[in-house]
């Protein structure tokens, strides 16, 4: 049960680049960086998956897109956060914190190991 | 833009091509034209020998790539077609060998109708269409292939379509009046049945048993359906009883009846045999000539209208994007 809600968590993208789009509009590049960034390497994955994640977050109304024209470079595409799309961050994020807090209380270090190892 | 960069647009492009709308394809080309271009130049400014192959290789495969976005452009139709096909496939699967094994096992089994072997060629035909397909014409062809089999699978499950006996069957008798001409042991019972009205002469049918197989096979291979009934007779003549006779009545498929009398079993199949000189020696070559021009004419133009209607299909399942989730270009 614990193992499948993590594994659910790990490849929830979605969760992710809603948190990431929620200091402000980005495009697809920059919210890979951002990711990668923020989480010191630890969440990297192939870039290309984020688009299918950017275009189903956009078809259910989480995000919105638009196209911006650049000089000398291919247009851009900004994706925004929607009140929508803020609202299942907050459903995702108290998810993922009742998980945390379960994980870390079976993961911390017992007291014993604390005072010196195993009796 | 970097070459590497220009090769993965094209290949993703040529890979999409046909699976997405045209309108939707373009606006993803020029998302990941934009995506690598600033990858590229980053990986450039960061002192990157090769900054498009890079680029290309942190973006992940095409293939890959192709198969997340149709994956995430999944539409419930999309699932629901396929269910239907795929559920529609296992359960021929499942009663094709199941039908094999009763067969084999028990001699007066049906074998396999015609009907359910169509089915089962629409169902996969049209599974086909859906799942991999990438050309138009290709698409067509299969699309319109899978409308005419299940189509005609309906038509002859219905009774819609009398597909006749195969040529050569022809010169059997076709009604009870026919035979009298064919069969010259008709002529005799015709005239003991006259006599019948002077109560003179008994006539009576005992009983009447199946034979216990349901088709004849003719001598170049065709297996014919016929359903065949034993009417063994006994007919007293002034109270001197003759002999049984055995009059074997067959019965066509699509209604179509034929009586052929004959002492026994072997004798009638025997004389079937001799009634189709021409199923002896037609080949499929004689058997095309001998269409006739206004048949050729009305193959050809159901066949177009199947192909103008498996373009339509076509055309309507790449709008919806008709391709099951997890199947997706592996």
């Amino acid at each position: 049960m614990i193992y499948s809600v993590f594994m659910r968590f790990r490849g929830d993208i979605e969760a992710l680049v809603l948190g990431v789009l929620q200091d402000g509009a980005l495009h697809g590049y920059e919210i890979s960086k951002r990711i990668r960034a923020a989480s010191e390497g630890a969440l990297s994955y192939g870039e290309g998956q984020l688009y299918p994640v950017l275009h189903a977050l956009e078809s259910g109304g989480h995000v919105r897109a638009e196209w911006i024209a650049q000089t000398g470079k291919p247009s851009r595409k900004v994706y925004a956060i929607t009140p929508e799309g803020l609202k299942e961050l907050d459903k995702r994020r108290a998810t993922w914190q009742k998980f945390a807090t379960g994980i870390s209380a079976i993961l911390a270090v017992p007291p014993t190991a604390k005072e010196g190892g195993h009796a | 833009m970097h070459k590497e960069v220009g090769w993965y647009l094209v290949e993703l492009e040529r890979t999409l091509a046909g699976k997405v709308p045209d309108e939707q394809l373009q606006s993803l080309i020029a998302e990941v034209e934009s995506h690598l271009t600033e990858s590229s130049t980053a990986l450039s400014e960061s002192g990157e020998q090769e900054p498009g192959l890079k680029a290309a290789k942190e973006f992940g495969p095409v293939r890959r790539f192709a198969s997340q976005v149709l994956e995430s452009a999944a539409s419930p139709s999309r699932r629901l077609v396929w269910g239907i096909v795929a559920a529609l496939a296992g359960v021929w699967l499942c009663v094709i060998p199941i039908w094999i094994m009763l067969q084999s096992e028990r001699p007066g089994f049906e074998p396999i109708p015609p009907t359910l072997l169509m089915a089962g060629v629409g169902i996969l035909t049209a599974g086909l269409a859906i799942w991999r397909s990438r050309t138009r014409l290709f698409g067509s062809l299969l699309a319109g292939s899978a409308i005419g089999a299940i189509s005609l699978t309906g038509f002859a499950v219905f009774g819609m379509l009398d597909l006749g006996e195969p040529d050569g069957m022809t010169v059997l008798p076709r009604t009870h009046a026919d035979a009298s001409k064919w069969i010259g042991e008709k002529q005799k019972l015709e005239s003991i049945q006259s006599r019948l009205n002077d109560a003179r002469v008994m006539y009576s049918y005992e009983h009447t048993e199946p034979l216990p197989f349901k088709e004849f096979k003719t001598p170049n291979g065709w297996r014919v359906p016929v359903e065949v009934m034993i009417d063994k007779s006994e007919i007293w003549l002034n109270e001197v009883t003759v002999p049984d006779h055995e009059t074997a009545r067959l019965t066509w498929r699509h209604g179509r009846k034929a009586f052929l009398e004959a002492e026994s079993e072997i004798e009638w199949r025997e004389m079937l045999l001799n009634s189709l000189p021409a199923a002896k020696s037609r080949t499929i070559g004689e058997q095309l000539r001998s269409f006739s021009p206004q048949t050729l004419g009305w193959s050809g133009a159901c066949l177009a209208a199947l192909w103008i209607l498996g373009f339509v299909v076509d055309t309507l399942r790449r709008s919806l994007q008709l391709r099951p989730k997890r199947w997706a270009l592996r």
